[in-house]
């Protein structure tokens, strides 16, 4: 108990003596100081990739990229917001969304269709799914599995950028809450 | 009872309950405590200059612009690899070299920022050679609050005692130079025992480590090559000043601005952003901690103190082992610096009937030495115990205590004993 508040003391003390010194200093270490196993390129043998309609326009240089990781497992996802079914059936009905829906799991089958053998050309083993749910929760879900090495992702992923914010906050965030590796394109 | 003195022993007694609880900053305990004196004329407005000890306080901020300005060239870094590169993988060079290193810098830069600037190259080379980094960070600790005890610029409590007893930095050096030398090699020495099983690699593991340090440029770690430089003339030729102060008759706090301030014209450096980063809070902590003494002295309370203490301490030898292990007990629970703002009038006041000269080299020697003691014992006690944390290397306050109360207890054994002979001894 004793040295239980002796410890919150040493914390409370580090934070008033050192304030954000420490951090400054130790960014500017790790500009040049890495350990060996840090600088062992990460094995990449599985690929999450999810996509939805912000996020089509794919530059070339990433396909050159994903090149690199020929023999690794892709999967190629599309996810529609389920919160904005959620919308259109409040304020439309339930007939409209469902519409909608089929409209939207028309579009996403035809995309993937599209997209998948270009990946596939690269040498990768690619697989499609598509779902309606959380674009963020449920990619940060799927990269906690521990089944992907490496996050593929559009910094359009959830939203259309803007002039003040070049990544959609969806994107800022699921990068915000993964450990594997991530590209943005 | 005097009024007056009834409030400035209550706000004494509140506003270390206050640092000692860390329930507010330290600063801002202080400042309200000095607040209370000022507003109740406990210290008269027209006396303040009297107690504000402006030799401190320029010391410290002139100071705090060298070590700022250095900083941002990558001076430090470039200390730690080249360090980290004289080891050449052998976990006793490593400590070695590190606690000397330390040691050093500390003499005579803030024990604060030298550890906030070599620790995290320490916690590397341990990950490297694969060791318990415990033993290593100790002696940085225990190495940084020795090193600053050798020198009058080393450490707060020895600026203060050097401004009030008006003592040069050669005396310093002379006095606490060779005692914070052997201490060192002690406290290394109580490391090495305690952790012995632990300091050690296999020679595969060294061939390994060399190779990825001998793989550092330490040339990369210079962020600015002419602010290098810069700063590296400003401060030797800031040390070689010190050596020479007392002959040219110029206050070592006139050595420390005219330093900064030359640094600052040469080096062109933006000085809004120099001096955003001098640690205010610090220099604001003594300002009322000089003022909260100040009520103490003004109320006579440190006088009827010291001739308290006068009825039980009959020789000089007696008072330099009371006053080095009252000031290292105390300085191991309480922070340094306002315990020496404390005992430095009550050392003046005993100057009537005891010669005070070995006096203030017992404090020092307590007030520095005593933080080794327990993990709150020093500000750099507590900075590198923090970036441990952050790097996910425990120590706790017992992991701490029980070699930092060995340390204490014969570093500061040693020092007084010496400090007896020297002065007191037949």
């Amino acid at each position: 108990m004793v040295m239980e508040v002796l410890n919150r003391i040493i914390s409370r003390k580090f934070r008033d003596i050192a304030g954000d010194r420490y951090e400054q200093i130790a960014k500017r270490y790790r500009e040049f100081l890495l350990l060996p196993e840090e600088l062992v390129l990460p094995e990449v043998k599985s690929i999450l990739f999810p996509v939805d309609r912000f996020s089509l326009d794919i530059p070339e240089e990433l396909f050159e990229t994903l090149r690199a990781y020929a023999g690794a497992s892709l999967k190629l996802i599309y996810i529609s917001e389920k919160r904005t079914l959620h919308i259109i059936e409040q304020t439309l009905g339930k007939e409209e969304a469902e519409k909608l829906k089929a409209e939207k799991m028309r579009f996403a089958s035809e995309t993937l269709r599209n997209l998948a053998p270009g990946l596939e050309n690269l040498g990768l083993s690619v697989e499609t799914d598509y779902f309606i749910g959380s674009k963020s929760d449920d990619v940060i879900e799927l990269m906690s599995t521990g089944k992907f090495d490496l996050l593929v992702i559009s910094r359009c992923f959830g939203s259309e950028p803007s002039r003040t914010s070049p990544i959609s906050p969806v994107v800022f965030k699921i990068v915000q809450h993964i450990d594997e590796p991530v590209i943005v394109y | 009872m005097d009024p007056a003195l009834i409030i400035a022993v209550s706000v004494f007694l509140f506003t270390y309950a206050l640092i000692i609880s860390e329930k507010v900053h330290r600063t801002v305990a202080a400042l309200f405590g000095a607040s209370i004196v000022l507003f109740l004329h406990v210290v008269p407005w027209d006396k303040l200059p009297a107690y504000l000890d402006l030799d401190t306080l320029f010391l410290l901020i002139g100071m705090m612009i060298i070590v700022n300005t250095a900083r941002e060239s990558g001076l430090f870094e470039y200390i730690a690899i080249k360090t980290a590169k004289l080891a050449r993988g052998s976990p006793m060079r490593v400590l070695l070299l590190f606690s000397i290193v330390t040691a050093v810098v500390s003499s005579i830069l803030d024990n604060v920022t030298t550890v906030l600037l070599l620790t995290p190259m320490l916690i590397y080379i341990t990950r490297l050679m694969k060791v318990d980094p415990v033993p290593f960070l100790l002696s940085e600790v225990f190495a940084s609050n020795i090193g600053g005890t050798a020198t009058l610029i080393g450490d707060p409590p020895n600026i203060m005692i050097g401004s009030a007893a008006n003592l040069s930095f050669n005396e310093f050096l002379l006095n606490m130079g060779p005692i914070a030398f052997l201490d060192l090699l002690i406290t290394i020495g109580i490391i090495y025992l305690a952790y012995r099983g632990e300091i050690h690699v296999s020679s595969s593991r060294r061939q390994r480590l060399l190779s990825v340090i001998e793989g550092l440029s330490e040339d990369e770690a210079i962020k600015d090559p002419v602010l290098f430089k810069k700063s590296v003339v400003v401060i030797l030729s800031v040390v070689a000043l010190f050596f020479v102060h007392d002959r040219l008759g110029i206050e070592p706090a006139v050595v420390a601005l005219s330093g900064a301030s030359f640094l600052l014209l040469w080096s062109r450096q933006d000085p809004e952003g120099i001096l955003e980063k001098v640690e205010w809070t610090a220099i604001f902590f003594f300002v009322g901690l000089f003022i909260i003494v100040g009520s103490l002295v003004e109320t006579g309370v440190i006088n009827d103190v010291a001739s308290w203490m006068m009825g039980y301490i009959h020789s000089t030898g007696e008072a330099i082992f009371v006053i080095a292990w009252f000031s290292a007990i105390s300085s191991a629970i309480v922070d340094n610096i306002p315990l020496t703002a404390t005992m430095i009038p009550l050392i003046k006041a005993m100057g009537s009937s005891l010669n005070t000269y070995p006096l203030w080299w017992a404090l020092s020697l307590g007030a520095c030495l005593g933080g080794n003691g327990t993990a709150i014992g020093a500000s750099a006690n507590v900075v590198v115990i923090g970036i441990a944390g952050k790097e996910g290397i425990r120590i706790t306050f017992a992991d701490f205590l029980k070699v930092g109360l060995v340390v204490m207890f014969a570093t500061v054994g040693f020092g007084s004993l010496l400090l007896w002979l020297r002065y007191a001894g037949v």
